[in-house]
């Protein structure tokens, strides 16, 4: 019952996009450009303007996602038709620059709807492998009920701490403040190594030797021992949690400037473009 | 030498004041006693805030006296106020001790003074005479029937006496800045509303509140203060099995209140029975036994101001001799007046009775007030009174003409038809499901409509009705469902054979294997079916009321096939073996029918997979959609946590929004996120005093603007999907620093004394589009299905 924006309606912003450069390809090869082909003739006149509109149109989704009050129409058949028609981009653009690049304005459009393209293609990617994983590590648990629970485990481990000794209750109590999740936006996206501490791993180590020689407070040693290992295990999934949800997400941040600075590139490049031929 | 008035009017509540504002406003000599130093003394008791109602909604106020909803202290200033410009005779810290009638004038005493009047009015209520703790101690100080404001008391140990709904809102407000122990009587909170009950007793589980079950007070002592005790009062209670000592700092008692029977009994006036709750006996004009002494409001069994405040108005004019007519008449007719040849509402009322059996057992006042709220109208020739698949739920009764019943949804030349007397739409008020047949007036047709709140009320309060609306829904629901096309006489035997059973959820009613000799038909609720398939438990079926069971066991004397489990609350109709062969086999249509369809339910069973689907099914169960009609569920693997759904919904709901994305459990990649399910009997129109809860015809639950906000649907929802908001003011963040900045559309409200609605998803029944939450998702995550179309398919797939 569910339709992911991929498969939308049986592929059919797919088959739109493959039926669309289909066509603009063979036009293309049919074309008899002179001297050679480029954004000129009459067919990369077409294509630009195709260009230039399917590049508006697709950068309208930022808009029309956070229309809510319209009464008609899905964002999933809009973001569909944006990863196929932003995808067949490529291939428009491609074909209206006639092959001919050099470092100019026009290049630096082409260049950067290859970036926008590609940061959609990641963003594909990371829809389809990111959100089975953030399910897999959290299960029923939401980020703010971990941090909950890592409170109320805390919390537990100081009492038991304080029935130990003020020694015990004062290494809790600096471990509890040296537990920062704080993974850099680098380790967020590229680190694979689960979270590690090890001020808190001196801590267990150091419990697990009184739990041998400390014969009447075991019981309690144990459980302190078991606490802290728990929330350890605890913020290793927060800690996936942010990096996942960061992987899910970043490209965005890419994404939409690079929209905004092709939008840009492409004005100046249409305007030189009339510029010169006035 | 004593002062004489030709009325005087004890106690200053609603209806005494209403009265003696009337009595000045007609220039009348009167006198109005109040025993305490200000107006409306069981009102200044309320709970601090406390939302005073003005029910009946559709009643006018005929006083001086204006009254309308809101909190306690608008409308005791209201009152204040009315009764200085109105210059009542009004003499406070006047207790009346005595009243004696001597010759032709009434003597009446307070502690100071003397009094005779011609007439004398009763308005003292009942609340004057609060129930004690009835032990040794129960008036020391820090012993209290009353509590005012909550937030009074910090860090104390209060006891709370009492099972009530008053002791209920007690205890929950003192819990939140104390340690409260409340103390009941029995073993459980059977007097309470729906929602306090709720509340309590998660408030118990949780620990914010403790509760000693079964338990009788035994005695109040003051603890000696030298002894450095951490606590004021040592309470002894004796419970079932030991006697036990609370230490505590104040004890609050809400045990009710009773009529001054003593009192009362002393003034001569006679009462409807012994019973210690039971009221005095009055006329149509409010006047008790003893000629001239009128009695009104609570005390005479009227316990809604709105009442108090008519009658007393009415009590002075019958008191001069004027007559008037009820606050209601007016209302009422213009109802009445649309049956033809009646010229008052009494003619109207009688006609109603003798023509509509059902309402035949119905006193005149019960069929006043039930009719204040019901609709009563001639319908044109096919006007449409019900549409096949709505999910309207009033109930219709036929006065005169008949309506035309369409057997077949798409044929509206294949009806039946009913006549004067009979009733209609009792299926889907019963079943909370769709309408299950289009009906259409015939000629001369004139119907009353009822809403289900008042029909359910009804049904509830008086025994005959309740029989005779069980008695057709089982004949009809029989011929719909099992033997379509047999008449009442084929089926007389098995309807006078059938019984209703009522199931608690998740209960097995009967097991694979077992000796069966009944079929169920459900009447509320639904059922799974399932059987051990490979040695694993398979659910084989979903069956929501309408549908039924348990025929494969009777058509073959098998024993049963499968197991049935509820999946909620349900009730079912059960037909018995012996009398549905009988049936079977004078009918052999019938007998074909059933057995075509117990064969095809074989069928699709033995190509069941080992497990197959169960999981999900189970868990589908476990989170309540066996009574959902529409759930919000979301894919995990295609879900990009954007809460755009969220954002949507704020987008669309003035800013708050309804459903949280991220709560709510997850199995196998599906997830139910907290977001209302438009249940088909939902909890959160039990007890809705503005009754502002209503489903569309499309089968949306929604909340109307005339909320209240006093939060009783957000207690009575087991799915936690109500919550109170603030009703925003401020425009959401412009759209472009959402798109540049990436800004919350509706950043979060910090004011936490704005006041508060209740607001819940109404599935955007104003957008032509469909839910939001749906129609934002960028993904295709998140659908909104009915939980038997998707169980349907994912038992089969």
């Amino acid at each position: 019952m569910h339709e992911s924006f991929v498969t939308y309606k049986n592929f059919y912003f797919l088959k739109v996009a493959s039926a669309l450069t289909s066509v603009l390809i063979i036009f293309y090869f049919f074309h008899d450009a002179y001297p050679e082909p480029n954004g000129g003739s009459w067919l990369g006149y077409l294509l630009g303007i195709l260009g230039a509109v399917i590049l508006i149109w697709l950068s309208l989704l930022g808009i029309k996602k956070r229309r809510y009050r319209e009464s008609q129409g899905n964002t999933v058949s809009w973001v569909s038709a944006h990863i196929y028609l932003g995808s067949a981009l490529i291939i428009i653009t491609t074909l209206h620059s006639g092959f001919q690049f050099a470092l100019n304005i026009h290049f630096l459009g082409y260049f950067l709807t290859l970036l926008v393209v590609l940061t959609g293609f990641y963003g594909l990617y990371a829809y389809s492998v990111y959100p089975d994983k953030i399910t897999a590590n959290c299960g029923d648990l939401t980020r703010d009920t971990m941090f909950d629970e890592v409170i109320e485990l805390d919390e537990r481990s100081l009492a038991i701490a304080e029935s130990l000794g003020a020694d015990f209750y004062a290494q809790i109590l600096d471990l509890i403040s040296s537990c920062k999740i704080k993974p850099s936006i680098l380790q967020q996206i590229f680190s694979n190594s689960d979270y590690k501490n090890e001020s808190l791993e001196s801590v267990v180590n150091r419990i697990e030797n009184s739990i041998n020689s400390d014969n009447d407070n075991r019981d309690n040693l144990k459980l302190l021992h078991d606490l802290i290992l728990e929330k350890y295990a605890l913020l290793k999934r927060i800690d996936w949690d942010i990096r996942f949800n960061c992987r899910l997400n970043w490209w965005l941040y890419l994404h939409v400037p690079l929209t905004l600075a092709l939008i840009a590139a492409v004005t100046i490049h249409v305007f030189i473009i009339f510029y010169y031929w006035w | 030498m004593a002062e004489h008035f030709n009325i005087i009017i004890i106690g200053a509540g609603p209806g005494g004041l209403s009265a003696a504002a009337r009595a000045a406003e007609m220039g009348e000599s009167h006198l109005l006693l109040e025993g305490s130093p200000n107006i409306a003394n069981t009102i200044s008791k309320f709970q601090k805030g406390k939302h005073v109602m003005a029910e009946p909604a559709v009643l006018p106020i005929r006083s001086k006296i204006a009254f309308e909803a809101g909190t306690r202290e608008t409308i005791l200033s209201t009152w204040n106020e009315n009764i200085t410009t109105i210059n009542a005779n009004l003499k406070f810290n006047s207790e009346v001790q005595k009243i004696k009638r001597d010759g032709n004038v009434f003597q009446v005493n307070t502690k100071d003074n003397q009094y005779t009047a011609d007439s004398i009015v009763l308005s003292i209520g009942i609340q004057g005479n609060v129930r004690k703790l009835g032990v040794s101690g129960e008036d020391l100080e820090f012993v209290q029937y009353q509590l005012d404001d909550p937030d009074e008391y910090v860090d104390e140990t209060i006891v709370v006496v009492g099972a009530g709904d008053a002791a209920i809102e007690n205890a929950l407000a003192l819990s939140k800045n104390n340690k409260v122990i409340i103390l009941n009587r029995r073993d459980e909170f059977a007097r309470a509303k729906e929602g306090n009950l709720n509340a309590i007793l998660s408030a118990i589980e949780k620990g914010s509140i403790e509760c000693v079950y079964n338990a009788n007070a035994s005695k109040v002592t003051n603890i000696n203060k030298d002894k450095e005790a951490e606590h004021r009062l040592c309470f002894e209670v004796a419970t079932k099995e030991e006697s036990i000592e609370i230490e505590c700092d104040r004890i609050i008692a809400r045990l009710g209140a009773l009529p001054p029977r003593k009192f009362l009994d002393s003034c001569g006036i006679s009462f409807a029975s012994d019973e210690p709750n039971s009221v005095p006996t009055v006329s149509a004009k409010y006047e008790s036994n003893v000629n001239g002494l009128y009695i009104i409001g609570s005390l005479a069994g009227y316990p809604l101001i709105k009442q108090c405040v008519n009658q007393g108005y009415e009590v002075i004019e019958f008191i001069c001799g004027r007559d008037v007519e009820p606050a209601d008449e007016s209302l009422l007719w213009d109802k009445i007046k649309h049956i033809p040849d009646v010229e008052n509402v009494n003619e109207g009322i009688e006609i109603i009775r003798s023509k509509v059996p059902t309402f035949s057992g119905l006193t005149p006042l019960q069929l006043r007030e039930f009719l204040l709220d019901s609709d009563i109208y001639k319908a044109d020739l096919g006007q449409t009174l019900i549409e096949y698949n709505d999910y309207t739920n009033t109930f219709f009764s036929i006065i005169s003409g008949e309506v035309n019943i369409r057997l077949t949804p798409d044929d509206p030349n294949n009806t039946v038809s009913i006549g004067p007397g009979n009733f209609f739409g009792e299926m889907s008020l019963i079943s909370g499901r769709r309408r299950s047949a289009t009906i259409t007036a015939g000629k001369n047709c004139i119907v009353i409509e009822t809403p289900r709140r008042s029909m359910n009320k009804l049904i509830n309060s008086v025994e005959s009705v309740k029989r005779v609306i069980n008695d057709t829904f089982i004949s009809r629901a029989i011929k719909m469902h099992i033997a379509p096309g047999l008449d009442d006489e084929e089926i007389s035997e098995v309807v006078a054979s059938a019984t209703l059973s009522e199931f608690k959820p998740n209960e097995i009613i009967f097991n694979e294997g077992d000796a069966g000799d009944s079929l169920h038909l459900i009447r509320s609720g639904s059922v799974t079916v399932s059987k051990i398939i490979g040695g694993k438990t398979t659910t084989l079926a979903y069956l929501p009321a309408g549908n039924h069971f348990g025929e494969m066991a009777l058509l073959n004397d098998a024993p049963r096939s499968a197991t049935i489990k509820t999946a909620v609350a349900t009730e079912t109709i059960v037909l018995k073996g012996k009398e549905f062969r009988n049936l079977l086999s004078k009918n052999p249509e019938t007998k074909k029918k059933l057995e075509a369809l117990s064969e095809a339910r074989n069928l699709s069973n033995v190509t069941k997979k080992s497990g197959q689907g169960t999981d999900i099914v189970e868990f589908m169960m476990e989170q309540g959609l066996g009574e959902a009609t529409d759930v919000l569920l979301i894919d995990e693997s295609l879900c990009v946590r954007c809460d755009h759904c969220e954002k949507a919904c704020a987008g669309t709901h003035g800013g708050s929004s309804m459903l949280d994305r991220e709560a709510g459990p997850t199995v196998a990649g599906l997830h139910v996120p907290t977001s209302c399910r438009h249940c088909e009997h939902p909890h959160c129109m039990k007890d809705c005093p503005p009754d502002a809860i209503h489903r569309t015809a499309e089968g949306e639950v929604y909340i109307a603007d005339n909320c209240i906000g006093c939060g009783n649907c957000v207690r009575n929802c087991p799915y936690g999907v109500i919550q109170m908001a603030a009703i925003r003011k401020e425009p959401a963040t412009p759209l472009w620093k959402q798109i540049i900045f990436g800004f919350d559309p509706y950043p979060e409200i910090k004011d936490e004394d704005a006041p508060k609605k209740a607001v819940k998803c109404d599935m955007c029944k104003d957008l032509a589009g469909g839910p939001a939450c749906v129609r934002a998702c960028p993904t295709g995550a998140a659908i909104r299905v009915s939980p038997e179309e998707f169980i349907t398919m994912k038992l089969q797939n």
